[in-house]
């Protein structure tokens, strides 16, 4: 029997197992679906009229923004000093700011449109929107929509958090907001010190429809986060009244909470912008921004309608050369390293590299699929573990460092930065230490420490690995691949988090292992500490500060002197952990 | 599209999208829906076709698409309907003892669609390379890892029955 053969027979066989239905009946259930469609459709189409012309977007009073607890008032008074209204009306080609309202505590404010302040604040006092001053955004007339792209710096006043937008790149087919993120843990909202998953939401009220396009964030590490949306608008389109939405974490009942109100105008759609890797298997591109990727491959054109949608594709290549592509449902932490579509495993000895990629058709849906995305980061579905810190798009990550890896020489340290797989640490776990003494590009404090010989008896990937200590105001740290190439992967200095300046060095793994401390010192503080929850900071003989995080329990107690090798906790996911996890930066 | 084109069109290839979204999720209730899916897709889809072979790949990379999305959505990933759960775990790929006897429905997904759409749908591994969005490359590789994943299957089997 030869293979023909063999699957002739499976499919009759399956044929028999699980018979096709009748195709006429399918065809009824098919017109009868296309009827319902219609009728959908045509709601749709009115809908969209009225997206696009704003004046016919009638106030909707009948919607809250939310309600606002007791302690809302309280949080708005301890940060603002004052609560403001709605921030900014265009005037005279200006940004007017409106005076100061008073808040009530609860429901969103009308506010006073006589009182208004002439003060041009594009370059000075951005706009706080507070929560409960904002008005309802159905409420608003598309003069009062701000473009989006001049929300560089606004501060919006959630409950819980406080986010201030750092950046919005819009490229014709996303965007993405960077914001920075601050919870209010402990200040007035009395929750329980989770702020995760939390993301700015963008949502547009128009007459009935709420078009609520973003639920996709990710994290960056230090509170900051990039808040991404698809959207797809035609070149000049514009569209207004958008919110930024949050849902807060243990306040204000969960109701979601509405800012501001800004419009998006659609630009011309660029396709091609950089090539970042081109093999065999697929020709992939990334935006200007380097976040997402785009593919130009043929299967996504336009003829594939509303069928395709983004796909997420994890390419494997193997240590014997060869490779393999899976199919991905998520992407960045959490990741399953594996393939939704077989539920095969992967021994992680034998990949030598991974890349993740997103193909993007340039398609509209109304594919529900489509528009929703969501991190996933279920632990139980992953195989190999997850990826460290961040990892965009298209980053490829090392699993198989080259010999080179054995260099310890100092100054040397880029030589082991990347991420590992269990066993595949760049050193020995009894040999010597590394020691970095900072590269060529190092600015600031080169001075240099030493990483210790072991860091955990977990399971897990270590890394990124920092170099470069850099110490002030604008201290950052570089990761840098084994070749030295900079991943542009910051992780940003919040000295409100810290007590101590320098560099970072960043352990962030998947680990159920007590916390050793690697070498000894004085604890200087055991407790919660805002999303890094449970804490235990001990203070070296040089100096040096090590900083351990999320854990489930600390044995050592303020002002103890522990030695290396001393069991100071366990690790945990207290504070803002989506699982439990090692967690240790020293500077 | 006319209604009586779309009937023409699901007479001539409606099992067959049944079959492949079948192939992909091992689920007929499941791939019933993506098969009235994607001719619900084929009766409003406002593109033009150069030929029937042209509407059946694309019909077949439509199911393909759709299923994958099921596949991927977390729904589907976490979900098991208490009424169908004793019925899911036979189709559940981790528990591939317990899977329907079909050799070729023991294979994983990819593999199975690969050898499915070379050796009953008559593609070539570049025409399914366009249907599955991969490179011909990778499908040669599947119909090669697929094949020998099923003599092992068949082999094994044979033994089997020899022992007893």
């Amino acid at each position: 029997m030869n293979y023909k053969e063999i699957i002739e027979c499976s499919v009759s066989a399956l044929d028999k197992a699980y018979p096709c239905s009748d195709p006429g009946t399918a065809l009824s259930k098919v017109l009868e679906r296309t009827e319902n469609m219609k009728e959908k459709n045509d709601g749709f189409e009115r809908r969209r009229l009225v997206e696009i012309t704003p004046e016919r977007a009638e106030p909707k009073k009948s919607r809250r923004i939310f309600t606002a607890v007791a302690g809302t008032a309280a949080a708005v008074a301890v940060i603002g000093g004052s609560v403001w209204g709605i921030g900014y009306l265009k005037e005279n080609g200006g940004l007017k700011q409106k005076e100061p309202v008073t808040s009530t505590g609860a429901g969103y404010h009308e506010t006073d449109a006589n009182a208004e302040s002439t003060a041009d604040i594009r370059n000075e006092n951005k706009p706080m929107f507070q929560v409960g001053s904002d008005r309802d955004p159905a409420e608003k007339d598309a003069g009062d929509s701000k473009d989006i792209m001049e929300a560089v710096g606004d501060v919006l006043e959630f409950s819980d958090l406080t986010a201030t937008i750092e950046q919005i790149d819009y490229d014709g087919y996303f965007i993405r907001v960077i914001y920075k993120a601050e919870s209010k843990v402990n200040a007035n909202t009395g929750h329980n010190g989770n702020i995760a998953p939390f993301m700015v939401n963008f949502y547009e009220y128009q007459d009935t429809v709420e078009r609520h396009w973003f639920s996709s964030y990710e994290a960056l590490g230090n509170n900051r986060f990039i808040c991404s949306a698809e959207l797809l608008l035609d070149e000049g389109e514009t569209i207004n009244n958008i919110t930024f939405e949050h849902i807060p974490v243990n306040v204000n009942n969960g109701q979601p909470e509405h800012i501001g109100s800004y419009s998006v105008t659609g630009i011309k759609q660029q396709h091609i912008y950089q090539t970042v890797n081109n093999s065999d298997m697929y020709t992939v591109t990334v935006s200007p921004n380097g976040f997402y990727i785009i593919s130009d491959r043929e299967f996504l054109t336009d003829d594939m309608g509303s069928e395709v949608t983004d796909s997420r594709f994890c390419v494997i290549q193997y240590k014997d050369g060869t490779e393999e592509e899976f199919l991905l449902s998520a992407h960045t932490m959490g990741e399953k390293i594996g393939c939704a579509d077989t539920n095969e495993d992967i021994d992680p000895a034998t990949i030598r590299t991974i890349d993740l990629v997103i193909r993007k058709c340039n398609v509209t849906s109304t594919d529900s699929n489509y528009l929703t995305r969501f991190m996933w980061m279920n632990p139980d579905q992953i195989d190999i573990g997850n990826i460290a810190a961040v990892m965009l798009n298209g980053e490829r990550i090392i699993f198989e460092p080259d010999a080179s890896r054995e260099s310890n020489e100092q100054g040397d340290l880029s030589q082991i930065a990347g991420i590992y797989a269990p066993g595949e640490l760049p050193y020995e776990a009894t040999g010597g230490a590394y020691e970095a003494t900072g590269g060529e590009e190092t600015s600031g404090d080169t001075s240099g420490f030493t990483l210790p010989e072991a860091l955990c008896n977990g399971n897990g990937f270590y890394g990124p690995f920092l170099d470069e200590p850099i110490v002030g105001d604008d201290a950052w740290a570089l990761v840098k691949e084994r070749s030295g190439t900079d991943l542009d992967y910051i992780l940003p200095f919040d000295k409100n988090l810290f007590v101590f300046d320098g560099a970072e060095f960043f352990i962030y793994g998947e680990a159920d292992c007590d916390v050793t401390a690697l070498v000894g010192g004085t604890v200087e503080s055991v407790g919660y500490k805002g999303g890094f929850g449970l804490s235990v900071l001990i203070c070296d003989d040089n100096g040096h500060y090590w900083f351990w995080y999320h854990l489930s329990k600390a044995n050592v107690s303020e002002g103890d002197t522990v030695e290396a090798g001393t069991k100071i906790g366990h690790t945990g996911s207290s504070g803002v952990a989506d699982r439990q996890r090692l967690a240790m930066r020293v500077g | 599209m006319t209604p009586s084109e779309l009937e023409k069109y699901m007479l001539m290839y409606y099992r067959s999208v049944y079959r492949t979204a079948l192939i992909n999720l091992k689920n007929p209730s499941d791939a019933d829906d993506v098969a009235q899916e994607v001719f619900l897709g084929l009766y409003t889809y406002s593109g033009s076709f150069n030929s029937d072979e042209h509407v059946r790949a694309w019909l077949l990379r439509c199911a393909i698409n759709r299923s994958r999305n099921i596949l991927r959505s977390y729904w589907h990933r976490n979900s098991l309907p208490l009424t169908e759960a004793e019925e899911k775990v036979h189709y559940d790929d981790k528990d591939s003892s317990a899977a329907p006897d079909i050799p070729l429905m023991k294979l994983p997904e990819k593999y199975r669609t690969a050898l499915y759409l070379h050796y009953y749908e008559g593609y070539s591994a570049e025409q399914i390379a366009k249907i599955t969005g991969s490179s011909r490359s990778a499908v040669l590789s599947r119909l090669m890892r697929g094949r020998k994943q099923l003599a092992k299957f068949i082999t094994d089997e044979r033994n089997e029955d020899h022992e007893l």
